[in-house]
């Protein structure tokens, strides 16, 4: 398995980033790396994607930003919004049935055929 | 130096950024910590700085692709704020323009009669007075045949229409009412990916708002984003010129015998009637009858003119819904009518088909007007057999 199918990683793009972002608040370059290691890197986000994308769901209120000009860097911290949190745990309990959904279905499908490597 | 194609990179995608300064800044001190915070962990691998730089710009990509996403991002609001604006003023809008509708004669810009629907006017007051112009329509229609490349990939509907707007440089006005008619609603995302190449930005924003069922046309130099069954028009196109010779030139009356002489001789022909009268009149009187009776009432829009008459206006209607956008005609399962009417075509069709039916019509008559004599000698025969 080299790469996620991009179909279907684009419709789930926002559910991984707001996960990311729920066991605490980070900045983008973090954010980045922590999903690209729970995804075992599968999940390489580019910057080009990924800031767009942070910005936008600052604007759709799932997520809030702060700066932080404390270390000689300017930084921005996102952080999970009440409804981004609420969001998240409905989506993350939807995909779940999906999967399981998919899992019964193809079951058969993979005990047929040997997996090629 | 590196560091300088760094800098060179920030303040590049600063200027690139169409957005005010402070979010400008914001953006640009934000990518500047995620490409320093890369180049400390490449550093800290031993990677040379050197290389580093150009690992980190190349992950980041171009700047002027990155530049349009988050001008489109943050131009959500402000787009909003349009929509929201054209939502509110349309009422009081709708009433002016039926007043407008109802007082002015009926134009004829190209050499058709159109009818407007005035509820999907937009709302003049809206529009800057300088943008009311032949001109700035002009241009944006100039504008629509240049090619374009679009890319899409799971954007909602009101930041492909930003981009488009931002490339073309011309507003895209949508009303709450036409989203809300097309059954768009929330922030009109929809799962799609778009990728067209080397076609007009015409092409293009007509094959995207497709996607959602909806259409544009241009008006007063803005692009106004409409519901399909909205962007139908009804145009009256004679064609008795077409279908009938060519009016004599001046120093040739032999030339100008009409194809079809059923009696009468040279320079006379006969009306939907039978009566004969004379060829010089033959062409704007039907005009002028076929004209007075679509005004009277619209009529059953069946029947009318001779025999001969309705066989060629049937041949140039067939020609017009065979040859431009098939799908989109009734008969295919689409919206658009054509109805022969008396040496008239009655069109009900979308702004798109009818720019082209324009084209067509005049490339036929120009066809007709450089075909030499000897295709229609003296002698009365028709090429295509009617008799």
């Amino acid at each position: 398995m080299g790469s996620l199918n991009s179909d279907w990683m684009r419709g789930s793009l926002d559910l991984l980033v707001l996960s990311v972002l729920a066991n605490g608040s980070k900045y983008g370059y973090l954010l980045q790396q922590e999903l690209e290691q729970a995804s075992r890197g599968l999940v390489a986000l580019q910057a080009g994607t990924l800031y767009p994308l942070l910005h936008r769901l600052e604007a759709d209120k799932l997520i809030r930003s702060r700066w932080d000009d404390s270390t000689g860097r300017r930084r921005k911290w996102y952080e999970l919004t009440e409804t981004g949190r609420r969001k998240l745990s409905q989506q993350a309990r939807e995909w779940h049935e999906y999967a399981e959904c998919l899992r019964r279905v193809l079951a058969p499908v993979l005990e047929a055929s040997p997996r090629l490597t | 130096m590196p560091d300088r194609e760094f800098e060179l990179y920030l303040s590049l995608l600063s200027r690139l950024l169409r957005l005010k300064p402070a979010q400008m800044r914001e953006i640009s001190d934000e990518l500047r910590d995620h490409l320093e915070s890369r180049l400390e962990e490449l550093a800290a691998q031993g990677v040379p700085r050197e290389t580093a730089i150009q690992a980190a710009l190349e992950e980041f990509g171009d700047a002027a692709e990155l530049a349009q996403y988050f001008t489109h991002v943050t131009r959500l609001r402000r787009r909003r704020f349009v929509m929201r604006l054209t939502a509110g003023t349309v009422l009081a809008a709708t009433a002016s323009l039926l007043l407008v509708a109802a007082f002015s004669p009926m134009s004829a810009p190209t050499g058709a009669i159109r009818i407007a629907q005035a509820q999907s006017r937009p709302a003049p007051a809206e529009i800057e007075s300088s943008r009311l112009t032949q001109a700035a329509t002009d241009e944006t229609e100039a504008k629509l045949d240049q090619p374009i490349t679009v890319q899409y990939v799971d954007v909602p509907l009101r930041d492909v229409l930003s981009s488009i707007s931002e490339s073309l440089q011309v507003d895209i006005l949508v009303t709450a009412r036409t989203l809300e008619n097309a059954g768009i609603t929330g922030d009109m995302a929809k799962s799609l990916e778009i990728k067209y190449s080397k076609v007009t930005a015409r092409t293009a924003l007509e094959l995207i708002l497709a996607e959602w069922d909806l259409s544009f046309t241009v008006r007063d130099g803005l692009i106004h984003v409409i519901g399909r069954e909205d962007a139908n028009e009804l145009v009256v196109y004679p064609i008795q010129d077409l279908i009938r010779s060519p009016e004599p030139p001046p120093a040739a009356p032999a030339g100008g015998n009409p194809p079809r002489i059923m009696s009468g001789g040279a320079g006379s022909t006969t009306d939907s009637t039978g009566r004969l009268i004379p060829a010089a009149q033959a062409v704007s009187s039907a005009v002028g009858v076929a004209a007075a009776q679509f005004n009277a009432g619209m009529g059953d829009g069946a029947g009318g003119g001779g025999l001969q008459t309705s066989y060629t206006a049937r041949t140039v209607s067939e020609l017009v819904m065979t040859t431009i956008a098939p799908d989109t005609w009734e008969s295919n399962g689409g919206r658009g009518t054509l109805i022969e009417y008396d040496g008239m075509l009655v069109v009900n069709q979308n702004p798109a088909v009818h720019s082209r039916i324009v084209k067509l019509l005049k490339m036929l008559r120009a066809a007709k007007t450089a075909r030499p004599d000897r295709d229609y000698p003296a002698t009365g025969k028709i090429p295509t057999g009617t008799r």
